[in-house]
């Protein structure tokens, strides 16, 4: 993916931590990498809420197979030029609490424009991480179908337990309690959530996750 | 001049024969034969443009559905574009396969064979990922872009089932 910038000089936003209502009143020109994921007319100028939850749960699903993704995402959104939607850590903490399930619950939605640069940086890292996404899907696809004694791949399969474990404890430790989910839909979200980060991985994997978001968006 | 171009994914592969009519030389924008080979498998899918475009809008429309659904859907999804149909037979497992008699109907191709091939969905998404490198290319066809599928409104069932998700965590 060619990576376009906007103006290099615009000036940082001077209160990272305020959210706007709309992105049309965003003084800065969006950058065109955020642009070429649009934003369809019927959703009006509010983001969906669903939206700013499946962010949060695909970052989630990055942290489970990095553990310094968070520090990843903050540099690449230096590289990509996207620091004024993610200066630093705490900027993308806030950005996470617009998920409702979130213990720290901000009632503010994100705007378009951070959801959609968020949705740019978890495509380019799940690049990063496709090896370890491919590897994992395929794990879960043999143990479906009972085939990893016969292939001896036993250690694949503990790998993705892990995963499966840590996206369970991150998910438990950060998200309300009661958490209206059981360990089964847990499991499930888990796995939904890696298949969409291995598509995300591919060539046109932003604008893939991006639609499969949208059109299950509400 | 003939031009012949490759995009290989771990899973299959997606050969394209075609000649350069415009002004770039290097452009193939015309296209006489494509291939896409699968390497689990013996069977390869192979046309013209018109079945080209069709496997591309039908993997697209699909990888969407599976993308919306995750893996644990109860009512099996189904895609069918011209001669191209893809249906999920289980969880992670899709099915698809090519008609010759729609092909020779709806792309005037007579040298299309019926085909049929089993994927996984890693299997799935390298078909996607090697369509998609296919369609950013500028220097071939440039008309086949990457395919997204139309966005609907979410249904009713849908908002039924994610709403009372954010309701019970809302204070």
């Amino acid at each position: 993916m060619q990576v376009q910038t906007s103006d290099p000089t615009s000036e940082p936003m001077t209160d990272p931590g305020a959210h706007r209502a709309n992105g049309t009143s965003n003084p800065v020109a969006v950058p065109a990498i955020v642009a070429t994921l649009a934003v369809p007319s019927h959703f009006g100028g509010e983001c969906p809420r669903s939206l700013c939850l499946d962010v949060d749960t695909l970052l989630i699903g990055l942290e489970c197979i990095d553990l310094t993704a968070i520090e990843a995402i903050v540099m690449m959104a230096a590289e990509l030029k996207l620091t004024d939607y993610v200066p630093h850590r705490v900027q993308l903490w806030r950005m996470r609490n617009a998920n409702a399930l979130r213990r720290h619950y901000q009632r503010a939605a994100l705007d378009w424009e951070r959801l959609r640069a968020l949705v740019v940086l978890v495509a380019g890292l799940s690049r990063l991480l496709a090896v370890h996404l491919r590897l994992l899907a395929a794990t879960e696809i043999q143990i479906r179908a009972d085939k990893i004694e016969a292939l001896g791949l036993q250690q694949n399969q503990r790998f993705l337990e892990g995963f499966l474990e840590r996206f369970r404890q991150l998910y438990r430790s950060r998200m309300q309690k009661p958490l209206p989910l059981n360990d089964d839909e847990l499991r499930e979200l888990a796995v939904s959530t890696l298949t969409q980060l291995l598509f995300a991985s591919g060539e046109s994997g932003a604008l893939r996750l991006w639609n499969a978001l949208l059109a299950k968006a509400v | 001049m003939p031009l012949f171009r490759a995009y290989n994914t771990p899973n299959c592969s997606l050969e394209v024969e075609g000649i350069a009519a415009g002004e770039a030389p290097q452009q193939l924008s015309i296209l006489t034969h494509f291939a896409c080979r699968f390497f689990h498998a013996p069977t390869t899918i192979a046309g013209g443009k018109e079945l080209l475009q069709q496997l591309t809008a039908a993997v697209a429309t699909y990888t969407q559905v599976v993308l919306t659904s995750g893996w644990g859907e109860d009512s099996p999804a189904e895609v069918h574009l011209g001669a191209v149909h893809l249906t999920m037979v289980a969880a992670g497992t899709h099915r698809l396969w090519v008609q010759a008699e729609a092909a020779k109907e709806s792309t005037k191709e007579s040298t299309v064979e019926p085909c049929e091939v089993l994927l996984d969905t890693v299997q799935l998404f390298d078909l996607q990922d090697g369509l998609d490198k296919l369609g950013v290319d500028p220097e071939t066809l440039p008309d086949v872009r990457p395919v997204l599928p139309a966005l609907q409104q979410a249904s009713p069932l849908l908002t039924r089932v994610r709403l009372p998700l954010a309701a019970a965590a809302g204070p």
